[in-house]
Parts: structure tokens; sequence; C-alpha cells
């Protein structure tokens, strides 16, 4: 009878920070909180990938360059192609997570340090060919001019507008987080899961048992790497401005620092408290001006020393002190 | 044309050479990328810019007390940050070593200004080689990265800390056993790493422009190099940074804008097909 009671525990701690989320815009309905609410997710999409590679034993400090793929495919598609921005939000995902594959199954033989070399590389190449391509991914002009989501009609809610305010944007990236936060925790609390762990482990043990490395590798990477695309397309639509500055390796290493300072132990909560956290402090950051970077780097520091597990170690340490002060 | 752009590469080569022989040395002994490297690069040309420009003293007395400050600053580096990390496990290392980084770039650009500094060349002149033009303070570059590369093979072959340092690379226990002090070696390297890369930072001041912001570039080449070369090999150091000092001088020259991209994708094809670079340790032993 252990599970159920575990179960509802989770839900209970689910409960609190999701009714916050599901009422923020009637909260603060001012655009420039709501703009970093929604980058804040953005990025938690991105670094909820970034933990999942991490779980099979590996470090990219290229999400960025996937994120980027998403992004130019998704305004390509609905651009050029006149696609819809629902039909192409999937298409980019998936035209990630076919690069991700490709390249995937050919690199994730390479395992460490060296991979996360590769990976650097990689986004690096993939920002290298958007400012060397200016005819099609327009080069250091970027692509303007990205149309936003065309309106939809819901059941119960009616016609919603993209165009007149920012709140459908806030709910659809909620949507976003909760699809990959329920996949990624589900997948972490099934079998991959414990493979994935096992092959971090010890992969020479993994492989002896029987798990083909590849294959689980891949299978994390790619997976990954396809909502890092559906991160980008929303970002491409809700930005309308797409800059290959924006897709720099610096930006894949705060991916890994968000990660780290959340706290990579758990799936779902840490990255999305590190997101949200270090994107917070960060905006709040910007009134101290030229001192930000000293600021933002040492309050990354003090984190990691002072709670090396990451954000999430907050808790329990909370629980325990007021414990000690209850007798 | 053919000589001056093979002189151009030779030039760019032993520039990268410099860059990155500090991170190799780093790799090979802590086993850690150190990628505040970049930043002791930067700090390494704002001292020699403070000091011969405000300060008012000599390019050589400058270059010696900025090298000699940027390795108090990895020392501190070291056993501030990396040290007490070091025992656990390797992400929250990293994060720190990135924290670290980006708290020393803020440092910079809060303390000096976001300017371009220009530096004062200490040689000026040209040398003609036939149809080639050669300016003097290039060849500086050259003679000292040359000069750079023998001194680490003297210190790490020929001195007793050497000895102790490159037994600690080849096995760390064993060198424990022998009564060496691993963390005696850290400090030590993390010191000559800084030292060098301040020493490339105050050789090219003269040459590109100072600003906050030029970390990341030296970084980011010195990552390629010692990739291609081999991590922690400083032979490999020296081949890796000849090879991309020749391929980005001959692509500049003949191929443009997609030149920086080839120097990438040599990187990924040499990890797939030899991942310890092309002198490193062999991939198993590195890991």
């Amino acid at each position: 009878m252990k599970s159920p009671t575990k179960k509802d525990n989770i839900n209970s701690k689910l409960a609190i920070p999701l009714i916050v989320a599901l009422l923020f815009p009637l909260i603060s309905s001012n655009p420039y909180y709501l703009n970093m609410i929604i980058m804040g997710e953005v990025y938690a999409v991105l670094t909820m990938g970034w933990v999942l590679i991490l779980r099979m034993g590996e470090f990219s400090l290229g999400q960025m360059g996937f994120f980027a793929i998403g992004a130019y495919s998704s305004a390509l598609l609905v651009k050029e192609a006149s696609f819809s921005f629902w039909i192409a939000m999937p298409v980019a995902g998936l035209i990630t997570a076919i690069f991700a594959f490709l390249i995937g199954s050919v690199t994730l033989k390479i395992k460490g340090l060296y991979f996360a070399i590769i990976t650097f590389a990689l986004g690096e190449i993939i920002r290298l060919i958007i400012t060397s391509w200016p005819g099609l991914l327009g080069g250091f002009n970027g692509i303007t001019g990205i149309p936003k989501p065309d309106s939809i009609a819901l059941p119960f809610l009616g016609k919603i507008d993209f165009y007149t305010s920012r709140i459908p944007f806030y709910y659809l990236i909620l949507l976003i987080i909760a699809i990959t936060s329920i996949v990624l925790w589900r997948l972490d609390n099934s079998k991959f899961g414990r493979i994935f762990r096992c092959i971090a482990m010890s992969d020479i043990l993994a492989e002896s048992v029987g798990i083909d490395l590849k294959r689980y590798k891949v299978m994390a990477f790619v997976i990954a790497c396809f909502f890092a695309g559906i991160a980008g397309s929303f970002y491409a639509h809700y930005n309308c401005l797409l800059h290959p500055d924006y897709f720099t390796a610096w930006q894949s290493i705060l991916i890994q620092i968000e990660a780290t300072v959340g706290g990579t132990a758990s799936m779902v909560f840490g990255p999305i408290a590190g997101a949200m956290a270090l994107t917070i402090i960060g905006e709040f950051l910007r009134s101290a001006k030229n001192m930000e970077p000293i600021l933002y780097g040492g309050a990354v520091i003090l984190i990691m020393f002072f709670l090396p597990g990451g954000i999430v170690d907050l808790i329990p340490r909370l629980r325990l002190v007021i414990k000690s002060l209850k007798g | 044309m053919i000589i001056q752009v093979t002189l151009n590469s030779l030039v760019l080569g032993l520039t990268y050479v410099l860059m990155a022989s500090g991170l190799t040395l780093v790799f090979g002994i802590m086993r850690i990328v150190n990628f505040t490297h970049g930043q002791m690069y930067m700090f390494g040309a704002f001292s020699l810019y403070y000091l011969t420009e405000l300060a008012g003293l000599g390019y050589f007395p400058s270059f010696a007390i900025s090298c000699g400050l940027i390795a108090i600053l990895g020392v501190l580096i070291e056993r501030g940050l990396i040290r007490p990390f070091m025992k656990g496990p390797s992400v929250p290392l990293l994060t720190v070593i990135l924290g670290g980084l980006v708290f020393l770039e803020g440092a910079a650009s809060f303390l000096f200004g976001e300017l371009d500094r220009a530096v004062q060349a200490p040689f000026t002149g040209i040398v003609r080689l036939g149809p080639a033009i050669l300016p003097i303070e290039r060849i500086v570059v050259m003679v000292t990265a040359l000069a750079i590369i023998i001194f680490l093979y003297w210190f790490i072959f020929r001195t007793k800390e050497g000895t102790a340092i490159r037994a600690v690379a080849q096995e760390r226990y064993a060198a424990r056993l022998q009564g060496i002090s691993i963390d005696r070696c850290s400090m030590l390297v993390m010191a000559i790493g800084s030292a060098l890369a301040a020493a490339a930072g105050s050789i090219l001041a003269p040459i590109f422009m100072v600003n906050p912001y030029i970390g990341g570039t030296a970084l980011f080449k010195a990552l390629i190099i010692i990739t291609l070369g081999g991590m922690g090999s400083i032979t490999g150091c020296a081949l890796g940074g000849l090879i991309l000092g020749f391929i980005e001088g001959l692509g500049y020259a003949y191929l443009g804008v997609w030149t920086e991209i080839i120097g990438f994708i040599l990187v990924i094809i040499i990890l797939l097909i030899r991942p310890q670079g092309l002198l490193g340790l062999p991939y198993e032993i590195a890991h």
C-alpha cells in the first residue's frame, strides 16, 4: 500500500505550483513579467531535455543548435511554405528529431568529455551554417516578420487570438511544459529510466547484461532534441524574429548551468526550478546593469557551494530545519 | 601569395599554440577542462595594458608581472572553486567553473569597461622575405611561442616537479603512494597554466584589441586545438595549433566565410575516428 500514498503526496505537491501557474496571468497581466515567465518556461523545456541526456550519462553542450533547427524549420515552414503553425510546430519537432537521430547514431559511440565537445562543435556548426547562408536562413540579418500562431477555436473557450495579447502564449507554453514533464516523468520512472541510469553508472556493465547501449542512448538524445525543437518552434513564433546570435554555444552552456542549479536528481522539478530561478534572477539583475554578470556568476557559485544538489535540495533541507525547530 | 599565406598560417598556428598550451597542461593533470582559461587570457591582456599604459612600465617587466599576477589568480581559482568540488561528481564541478567564467567576464567588464583598448606595440617595422611581408611583432609571437613550447618540454621532462606532474597524469593513485602531493601538483599546474594563458594574452595584446570579451574566442580556439591534438598532450597541442592555423590561414585566403566551419567539422571527424585526438592518451586510459 506504499505506492498510492506516495502518489498522493506527489499530487498534493504538484497542486500548489499548478494552481499558481494556471492563475498567474490573473495575478499579474503585466506583459513584462509574463514575458519573463514565458522565456523561463522555454528554457525549462530545453533544460529538461538536457537532464534526459545527462540521465544516460552524457553532457550536451549543443542543445541551442537543436533549438535553432526547430526554430528555423518552423519559421520557414510557416513563412515560405505557408503551413499552419499548429502543423509546423510538431513537424519542426520531428525535423529536429530526425537531425538528432542522424547525428546521434553516428556520434553517440563517443562518450564523456569527447561527446560534450562534439555537441559543442555541432552547435557552433549549426550557428555558422545559419550565418553563412543568407539566402535561405537570413544570415546575420536573421529572419524577421515570422507570423504569430493562427487563431484557433477551442471548445468552451471560444476563439483564441494570439495577436492581441501574450496570455495565450503563456497557456501554450504551459501546455508544452506539461506535456514535456509528463512524458519525461513517465519515461524516467519506467524501464527506460532504469536503463538510462544503468548506462550512466557503468556502460560496460550495462552492455554485459544485454542492454543495447547505442539504441537507448540515441533514444534519449532524440527525445531530448525533439522537445528542444518544439521549444524552438514556439520561440520562433512567439518572438517573431530569429537571429543567429541567439543560438551561441554560450546559451547552450547556460542550459547546463540552469539544470545543475535546479538540481539534476529530479527529471522535472529541478530543471523547471533552475530555469525559472535563473531567468528571474537574470531579469532582476538587469537593473544592476554592468554588475549583472558578476552577481549572476556569483549566485551560481554560491548556489553550488551551499546546495550542491541544486535548488530542489532546498525543500528537504527546509523540512529538516522546521522539524528541528519544532523540537 | 603562397609564401605570404603560408607565413600567415604559421604565425596564426603558433598564436593558437600559445592560447592552448595552458589548457592542455591543466587537463593533463587535473582531468578537467578549465573553462576560465579564456578569462585568464583576457585578464593577462588587461593587466599588460594597465601596466604599460597607466603605470608606464616597459613591455617586458609588464609581461613578467602580468604572468605572475594571473598565476596567483589561477591558484586562487584552483583552491577556492575547483578543489572543494574535485572529489565530488563532475556536473557540479563543471557548473561551478562555468559560474566562475561568468563571474570573471562580468568582473572585467565592470572593472575595465567594455571599450576596445589598444596596447602600444613594442616592436615595429617589417621584414621582407622575397615577395612576402612579415611584421617584426609577428616574428616575436613566433619566437615566444617556440620558446614557451621548449620551456614546457624542459619543465615537464627535465625537472623534478615536471616528473611528479607526469606521474600524476599517468596514474594518480600510484603517484600518491610515492609521496607526491596531488593537491600541490594541481596548484602548480594551475599556476603555470594560468601564467601561460596570461603570456598568450600579453603577447597578442599589441596585435589584437583588448576587451572583456576576447576570452570566449580564445577558449573556443584552445578547445578545438587540444581536442585535435589530444587532450593533455603538449606535442599534440603544438600540432593541433599548427593544423588549425594552416586550415584557417589557407581557408580565409581561398574559401572565405565557410572556413570557420571546417575547424569544427575536423574536430568532429577526429573525435569519431580517433577520440583521443592525434597524439592523446588512449581513449580507455583517459576515462
